[in-house]
């Protein structure tokens, strides 16, 4: 009968018999794994992963924290998805979202309805400002704001925070209907 | 109708009054919406008042 304590798991294959490490310790369970029993898995090894796996999407229904304002959730059919978080309409009205980033560039996609009363939005990442995008005009659901050349330097969780940030001259209030908020990695 | 609200102090949720039943509509939520056609349906005291409810309330 064959050992089945040594294997090759270096190559595409797992195959017994070739005896180039020790996968089984003395109790008979798999070792953990370290350099000593894998290839190294950083850099030019990590070929079969890009930055395009890099997506965030943040659920507007599920804020982590409100730092001003009285926030719910609106029932819009005409919306992507039926919802959007409605502020109460007062400025520096802001909501909180944690987030996991890698660190690198990311381009941001803001879902928002557009209207005659409602304010400009502003995008924190951890406290600095990373997009802000006036939604005056005339009324226009599902309307979509880019951001591009965002740098996040350090991986980590993240507060994404939505701020209300002045508005329009011509707007007659400071509402924010938010309704989809995405972050894809480019780089 | 109750909402859920996101504050500063947690979430709450309660009814509506009717005051705000008509800024929720005013905003464009469908059920609040639906909420004011309702009782604009209660009041209304002539058939075409209540034929002109009743298709604001079906959408047509």
């Amino acid at each position: 009968m064959a050992s089945y304590s040594s294997y090759n798991v270096l190559g595409s294959s797992v195959e017994a018999g070739e005896l180039n490490i020790t996968s089984i310790d003395a109790n008979g369970k798999l070792k953990a794994l370290s350099s000593a029993n894998v290839a190294n898995l950083d850099g030019s090894n990590l070929t079969g992963i890009d930055v395009g796996e890099g997506m965030i999407y943040i659920p507007i229904h599920a804020p982590d924290s409100v730092g001003q304002g009285t926030w719910t959730l609106i029932t819009n059919t005409n919306h992507v998805l039926n919802q959007d978080l409605y502020s109460g309409e007062a400025n520096a009205d802001n909501i909180t979202f944690q987030a996991y980033f890698q660190a690198g560039t990311y381009t941001l996609k803001l879902l928002a309805q557009q209207n005659t009363n409602v304010g400009i939005i502003d995008v924190d990442i951890a406290g600095t400002e990373v997009a802000t995008h006036d939604m005056y005009g005339a009324l226009a659901y599902n309307t979509l704001k880019t951001t591009a050349s965002i740098s996040v330097a350090t991986s980590g969780i993240k507060a994404v925070r939505i701020r209300v940030d002045g508005k329009n001259v011509s707007s007659s209030a400071f509402g924010c209907h938010l309704q989809a908020l995405c972050f894809y990695r480019t780089a | 109708m109750k909402k859920q609200f996101f504050t500063p102090q947690g979430n709450i949720e309660r009814e509506l009054t009717a005051e705000e039943v008509l800024k929720f509509a005013s905003n464009g939520d469908t059920e609040a919406k639906k909420e004011v056609l309702k009782e604009e349906l209660k009041t209304a005291d002539t058939n075409d008042k209540k034929l002109t409810a009743i298709l604001k309330y079906l959408g047509v």
